[in-house]
């Protein structure tokens, strides 16, 4: 255990090096915005479905209003998306804290930042999905022991950035661990 | 049993083969047919006819009976060297090493049926969680203290007061000896009595009896029965009464009513803590905390000291009024989800006092944290803006709701009168404002070297307190409002753990005060 000076609240050290922002992939923001628009204009297109479906059955002009409510829907959920997306990409972005740990800033209206001590680190991945691939990105995957924020995952990191950064932050020799 | 010497015990036994207990697939087919027994019972007692199915997997439950008979025969355990080695497995055969640095814990359960044939389920914990390393249900109660003698007087080389290594039956012995184990609490009946009529195991445990008995179409028929006759009496009573208007003896009637649901809830909430905690012991042996309650079913649960993250030390109202707390704690590796085949929640470590004194949790707490000065504390409060916030988040789900319901009641010209809403709504927000005064009034953080305590309640008070070298990852969150105000939330983690809530979660945190903590916990260690 510890047994420094008590008084002191601030560090130690006086904070060694400022903080690295890691750079993002500008592809992650177009993959959001894309996939958010898509995801908030689904209720918009079911209603255009359904018209559709109706219109099937019968003449296909008995039914403005859900036309013009679909298309509403459609074109507002899509715009929602799309800036929902912009701005989450704008807000996301990880730093790297020399010799201490990776800090995840994440959210739009309910924010979160993340602090992952690198002493605590248990394990790191880097993954990649399809789309990942094409665009040469991947995520950084953060494991730590906890039992609620165990798992920290980085996004849109340019794939050879993720893994120079999973060998440095590679746990090391670890001491007896109780 | 009683050779003296366990190590050169361990060496003559090592690489004997040892199996379960030959009544091992008694209680595997028993966990099994548990679950089966009601429907059964239903349709040949009561004649239901659609239980009818459950006659049908008697044939199939033959058939698996004798699955684990084979299963349970081919269980087995051997002592190599420093490791235990089990196999298990019919088709597919398992071989699991399990060398004894890695065994953090070692509980035992036994059940009222267990004690009836003097066998015992012996659990083994790895420092991972989740899933126990070894189950062995069921052990002989003299295999079980011989293989944890074994187990734990190897682990116990490295401190140099454990060098008598612990043997299993020295509790019987005398306690002159420094391996012997100390007791460090005991809960006569009376405390247990009050621990009873201070919780509300009662209600807890009618809740889940419904939430068991609703989604059953005959067990729901079969309370139905039950519950019918004599709720359907006092039905009647009230309507007549309100037909007479009868104002006073309605009056009486309810509150009597109500007082005896309270009275039986009590009731069942002592029944259920001596059920529970009937000869509690806190028990230190070594490093070895070890904690032994329970009337029918017997718990020996244990955890190592350096293994502790984080206690809780809650009072309710009424424990206040008493004079008395809880001293809960978490361990790494206990996550509280319920596996089926290990011990399940009860059998797991998580009290170190279920009630005691404020003098006697503080005496628990100074042995887990040595560097803890209670009174020297120097709690720091939470800001004026916290009091704002909290007002704020009860406003925006209050007055709108409010608005709405006044604006219906004009406009559909409803049977409640608008005075009246607002002053209900007014009512609401004036008790709203006395809970958020009181809450800021009590919620304060403390740091000292080694540990950061929060303490916050209203009705139940609690203090936090997590070890700093235990911390996980931080986590700051806020919303809209938090960042208006410039407040935000601070949640640590750490290993193991209720899984409902986070360790450590500080509400409404000045920024600069939170910012203050972080440059303090991070990095530690």
């Amino acid at each position: 255990m510890e047994t420094e000076s008590p008084s002191s609240l601030s560090s130690p050290s006086p904070s060694p090096s400022p903080p690295v922002r890691l750079d993002m992939l500008p592809e992650l923001g177009r993959y959001w915005r894309l996939k958010y628009a898509l995801l908030l204009a689904l209720p918009g297109a079911a209603l255009l479905l359904l018209h559709l479906l109706l219109s099937l059955r019968r003449s296909a002009s008995d039914r403005p209003l859900l036309l013009a409510i679909g298309l509403a829907l459609l074109a507002l959920g899509a715009l929602a998306g799309w800036f929902y997306g912009t701005r989450r990409h704008a807000l996301y972005r990880a730093e790297l804290r020399a010799g201490e740990g990776v800090v995840l800033y994440s959210g739009v209206w309910w924010r979160s930042e993340v602090w992952v001590p690198m002493a605590r680190l248990q394990h790191l991945d880097v993954s990649q999905g399809p789309l990942d691939r094409r665009w040469a990105m991947a995520s950084l995957s953060l494991h730590t022991a906890g039992s609620h924020d165990h798992h920290t995952r980085i996004d849109g990191l340019p794939q050879a950035l993720a893994h120079s950064l999973r060998e440095r932050l590679l746990p090391r020799q670890r001491g007896e661990h109780d | 049993m009683t050779e003296p010497d366990t190590s050169d015990r361990a060496v003559r036994e090592a690489g004997e083969l040892r199996r379960l207990h030959p009544l091992s697939w008694l209680f595997t087919v028993g966990g099994v047919l548990r679950q089966l027994l009601l429907p059964i019972l239903a349709y040949l007692l009561l004649g239901q006819r659609d239980s009818e199915w459950s006659v049908w997997l008697i044939g199939p439950m033959a058939v698996y009976a004798l699955w684990a008979v084979l299963r349970t025969r081919s269980f087995s355990y051997q002592v190599l060297g420093s490791e235990l080695l089990v196999r298990e497995g019919l088709l597919d055969r398992t071989q699991r090493h399990i060398p004894f640095a890695r065994i953090h814990n070692i509980s035992q359960q036994s059940q009222f049926v267990h004690r009836l044939f003097g066998v015992t389920v012996l659990r083994l914990d790895s420092a991972a969680g989740g899933k126990p390393e070894a189950v062995m249900r069921v052990l002989g109660l003299a295999e079980a203290a011989r293989l944890e003698g074994i187990l734990r007087g190897r682990r116990g080389v490295e401190p140099p007061t454990a060098a008598s290594a612990e043997l299993p039956d020295a509790s019987d012995q005398a306690a002159a000896d420094p391996g012997a184990p100390r007791l460090l609490l005991s809960m006569p009946v009376r405390e247990i009595v009050l621990l009873g009529l201070t919780t509300n195991g009662g209600l807890l445990l009618v809740s889940a009896i419904f939430g068991a008995v609703m989604p059953n179409d005959q067990a729901r028929r079969l309370l139905g029965q039950w519950l019918g006759a004599p709720a359907r009496a006092l039905g009647r009573l009230f309507i007549d009464d309100l037909k007479d208007q009868r104002w006073l003896h309605l009056l009486l009637i309810g509150f009597s009513a109500l007082l005896t649901v309270l009275l039986l809830m009590r009731l069942l909430s002592v029944a259920l803590a001596v059920l529970r905690y009937h000869g509690f012991r806190l028990e230190l042996q070594g490093e070895r905390l070890l904690a032994l309650h329970g009337l029918s079913t017997r718990v020996r649960a244990g955890a190592r000291l350096p293994r502790l993250q984080r206690w809780e030390l809650s009072a309710s109202w009424l424990q206040r009024r008493i004079g008395r707390c809880r001293l809960a704690v978490s361990v790494a590796g206990d996550t509280a989800h319920q596996d089926r085949e290990g011990l399940g929640p009860v059998g797991q470590f998580s009290e170190l006092a279920p009630l005691a004194t404020p003098a006697q949790a503080q005496g628990l707490l100074k042995l887990c944290l040595p560097g803890l000065d209670w009174p020297q504390l120097r709690w720091q409060r939470l800001g004026p803006r916290s009091l704002r916030r909290l007002l704020y988040g009860q406003w925006r789900l209050l007055l709108p709701a409010g608005l709405l319901l006044l604006v219906l009641s004009l406009v559909l010209d409803w049977a409640l009168p608008w005075p009246l809403l607002l002053a209900g709504l007014a009512a609401l927000m004036a008790l709203g404002l006395a809970y958020a005064r009181a809450w800021v009034g009590f919620a304060a953080y403390a740091l000292t070297d080694d540990a950061l305590v929060f303490r916050s309640g209203v009705f139940t008070q609690r203090w936090v307190i997590v070890a700093l070298p235990r911390l996980q990852s931080l986590r700051f969150w806020s919303n809209g409002l938090d960042r208006q105000l410039g407040l935000v939330h601070l949640q640590a983690d750490i290993q193991g753990g209720p899984m409902l809530h986070r360790a450590l979660d500080i509400p409404c945190l000045d920024r600069a005060q939170a910012e203050q903590l972080r440059q303090r916990l991070w990095c530690e260690g």
